[in-house]
């Protein structure tokens, strides 16, 4: 009996032990592994390296002989991360607050114009040194830009051909867009071959645009079947409009099989409906529609 | 008897256990120990640039517009390795290189600059922030590391003297530059 109450005894004792070597095994590791953490998530580091990278380049730049220019970005760290400032012969690099900037000195050539400012949390930034006049200044800021275009067909202009130009407007309100491309010397077609009756388009007419009017402010262009040509012209007229006018509702380009497109094959035709609401300037329009005329003819 | 060896045991035991808890004790050294190791090793936690700070600095001087080289103003050109000699001794490649690589109230780096002919004569002796390098160049003889002393880093270049008479001849450049370890 006593033999057994002493062998549990020990058995306790060994349990106990375990148990308070396993408690202090894992406060270790745990230690350990929070340091390691704190470590990696620490920025001061980067911070450090940059501050002395940029400060360094800042120096070479100066020193350069010639003009410079250097966009400066790094692959390890983001460098919109930080805030930069450049005063006081003293590059402060901080991430929100100046008071706990790391910072590492350069020289100001004193007889370079210096424009050395502060920025915060910029894309990238660039260092130049150019005419005399050293400048620090952010570069790059990442903008979205949302356009409206509708995507065009990606294919070289072909018909360059300006031989004979029919225009034709359904109403009244069209008139003066039909009259610009008539009457304007800019719009670059012989005089005597422009025309605004239908029945001077023929096989051979080089260009024929129909203007109709549309509700709202919808922009619509229709184009003759198979005719790659005139898609790209009719596309190139809605984001045109599109561009001039914001709040145009831009649609696709449609292909068509109206007579009046499918007359003269192998040349452009394009039917552009217009919303009544874009025509409140008909120069406007008019002026949109050149361009991508231009546009198409300069390609 | 029975009493006797029970006691015996006992001592036996303990004896066991203590001699068990020294060689724990020193595995358990060993472990901290290497793990010391490792993290000194593999954990950068400086960045030293004095060298390479140094370094740039002397090419600056000798490529920089407003440094020791030769600057034709009429064609706006500088001749890396073309020392005028004059300007060198006149005092004026002097006040134009302080001028020039100003760190204004902050006090980084300071530079003594030889110019020597072909056969080592000395022709004369500029300083860059010559204060500091006074003082700076006293603790850089002392040999003393660590972040009170300073670190004294010599390049000797081959350079061209240019006389007035528009005549060259091969130099040599000795540059010191001397940084605080701080």
């Amino acid at each position: 009996m006593k033999h057994w109450t002493k062998k549990g005894q020990e058995a306790t004792n060994l349990s106990l032990g375990t148990i308070i070597q396993i408690v202090l095994l894992i406060t270790v590791v745990v230690a350990f592994f929070s340091y390691v953490n704190r470590v990696k998530d620490n920025s001061v580091f980067e911070q450090s390296y940059a501050s002395r990278d940029i400060a360094l380049l800042l120096e070479a730049t100066q020193g350069v002989p010639g003009d410079v220019v250097l966009y400066y970005s790094q692959p390890t760290f983001d460098v919109g991360k930080y805030s930069y400032s450049f005063t006081d012969n003293l590059l402060r690099i901080y991430e929100e607050n100046p008071t706990t900037a790391l910072y590492y000195p350069f020289f100001v050539d004193q007889f370079l114009e210096n424009q050395l400012t502060t920025f915060e949390h910029p894309a990238a930034f660039v260092i130049s040194k150019e005419k005399n006049t050293l400048h620090v200044q952010r570069f790059g800021d990442i903008t979205i830009e949302k356009t409206n275009d509708i995507p065009c067909p990606a294919v070289a202009s072909t018909n360059f051909e300006k031989l004979s130009l029919v225009v034709l407007a359904s109403e009244e309100l069209l008139e003066p867009i039909q009259k610009y491309f008539i009457e304007n010397a800019k719009v670059d077609f012989p005089s005597q071959k422009k025309s605004t009756a239908e029945s001077s388009i023929t096989e051979e007419t080089s260009l024929v645009l129909v203007l109709v009017l549309e509700e709202g402010s919808t922009v619509h262009a229709f184009v003759p079947l198979q005719d790659i040509q005139s898609e790209k012209l009719g596309c190139f007229m809605t984001n045109s409009l599109g561009r001039e006018f914001p709040s145009a509702i831009l649609d696709d380009v449609t292909i068509s099989d109206a007579t009046i497109l499918n007359t003269n094959v192998g040349e452009l035709a394009v039917e552009m409906h217009i919303g009544k609401e874009l025509l409140d300037d008909p120069a406007l329009v008019s002026a949109a529609l050149q361009n991508a005329l231009e546009e198409y003819y300069d390609e | 008897m029975m009493n006797k060896l029970s006691s015996n045991a006992k001592k036996g035991f303990a004896a066991e256990n203590f001699l068990f808890i020294f060689y724990r004790f020193i595995i358990v050294c060993m472990v901290a120990f290497a793990l010391l190791i490792l993290v000194r090793t593999y954990i950068v936690t400086q960045i030293d640039i004095q060298e390479t700070h140094a370094e740039l600095f002397i090419e600056e001087l000798i490529l920089s517009k407003n440094g020791v080289s030769y600057y034709d103003p009429t064609i706006l050109r500088t001749y890396p390795g073309i020392i005028s000699a004059n300007a060198f001794t006149n005092g004026e490649t002097e006040q134009r290189i302080n001028s020039a690589f100003s760190y204004g109230e902050q006090q980084r780096i300071a530079a003594e600059l030889q110019l020597m002919k072909g056969d080592e004569t000395l022709i004369g002796t500029i300083h860059y922030n010559k204060e500091w390098y006074d003082r700076w160049i006293v603790l850089a003889e002392t040999g003393w590391i660590g972040k009170g002393g300073s670190t004294v880093y010599e390049e000797k270049k081959q350079i061209l003297l240019l006389y007035d008479d528009g005549t060259k001849e091969s130099g040599t450049l000795l540059i010191k530059v001397v940084m605080p370890n701080s």
